[in-house]
């Protein structure tokens, strides 16, 4: 108690003991401080200094995602002009729809072609006939759906 | 090395080519003031390296437009105050359970933490300074410790002398008060 009372006493007066700082510092921390400081302002002062490339990224970012967006839109709503064939479009127009019917020759070299070739889509080769009783017959029989193809 | 004023160094400062040497400058005149303040208040060596460095950073990009009606020494003293203000209530906020108290928290790295080493009184006064609330412990520590006058503490608190006399006054009672139960 009497011990008690003597810290009071000194804490009154601010005794140097009391007022001494017991927080330490590792050896030549102040004598490093500036220069850490330095180091560390120059980081700050390129990073202010790239800031606007830090504002720049997500405004960069959202006019790419932009474009890809209205590129996908724009694919999504004209995906029939992309899915064409040019190749099929052009044996259509060229081979197998101008060629006069009453020509033999040509309605054979068509047809011809058609099955020549293997890219052409089966269905531009047929020409349906109505007056042959053979496609009837097998329409009936196999329950196919009858189609025009031209 | 010549020793300079703040005055001085401030006009030092001004100069484009001689701004890092007169920065470098002021940094060997306070930091160890400031380091003990801001040490005295987080307790922890690496927390007030931390702060120490964000004072002196926040220091340079403002000194340009230090007006020189309040003294340099105040200024950084008030932006190193405000440093540990800022960190104290962060950590009261991570620490949001009501089980876990920052003080606490401090009060155990005082027995535990490193670069500590005080006579049994000066621990004794340390665990009695973490019992107070932040701004009285701040007004003690500058008062008791730093030897600032009241006028000097007022103008870094923004705090009249009136209320800080009081505040050091109820600091001082249970400062005593703890001493004795403990």
């Amino acid at each position: 108690m009497k011990d008690i009372h003597n810290i009071n006493k000194k804490f009154e007066a601010g005794d140097g003991d009391y007022q001494r700082s017991p927080f330490q510092v590792p050896d030549g921390y102040f004598e490093e401080m500036p220069s850490r400081i330095q180091n560390r302002l120059q980081l700050s002062i390129e990073k202010d200094t790239n800031a606007h490339l830090y504002i720049l990224k997500p405004m960069f970012a959202a006019a790419v995602s932009l474009i890809i967006l209205v590129l996908g839109f724009q694919l999504f709503i004209n995906k029939d002009d992309f899915n064409s064939d040019p190749f099929q479009q052009h044996l259509s127009l060229e081979y197998y729809l101008d060629f006069d019917e009453s020509d033999e020759a040509e309605l054979a070299s068509a047809f011809y072609y058609a099955l020549l070739d293997d890219e052409t889509p089966s269905y531009l080769a047929v020409h349906q006939d109505e007056n042959d009783e053979w496609m009837n017959l097998i329409d009936e029989e196999l329950g196919w759906e009858l189609y025009d193809y031209q | 090395m010549q020793e300079y004023s703040d005055e001085e160094l401030i006009r030092l400062f001004a100069d484009p080519l001689q701004r890092n040497y007169a920065f470098n400058l002021i940094i060997i005149k306070h930091q160890e003031r400031l380091y003990h303040h801001i040490r005295k208040m987080v307790i922890v060596h690496d927390d007030a390296d931390d702060l120490l460095q964000n004072t002196f950073i926040k220091a340079f990009k403002g000194l340009n437009a230090f007006r020189e009606d309040s003294k340099l020494f105040t200024w950084l003293y008030r932006i190193a105050t405000n440093e540990c203000i800022t960190f104290l209530n962060q950590k009261r906020k991570r620490f949001f359970l009501p089980i876990v108290d920052v003080e606490k928290e401090l009060s155990y790295h005082l027995e535990t933490g490193n670069q500590i080493s005080g006579d049994r009184i000066q621990m004794k006064l340390q665990q009695a300074l973490l019992t107070l609330p932040t701004k009285q412990r701040l007004v003690f520590n500058m008062k008791y410790f730093d030897d600032l006058k009241y006028e000097e503490i007022s103008e870094i608190l923004g705090t009249s002398v009136g209320a800080l006399k009081a505040s050091y006054h109820h600091a001082v009672k249970k400062i005593e008060e703890f001493m004795l139960q403990h």
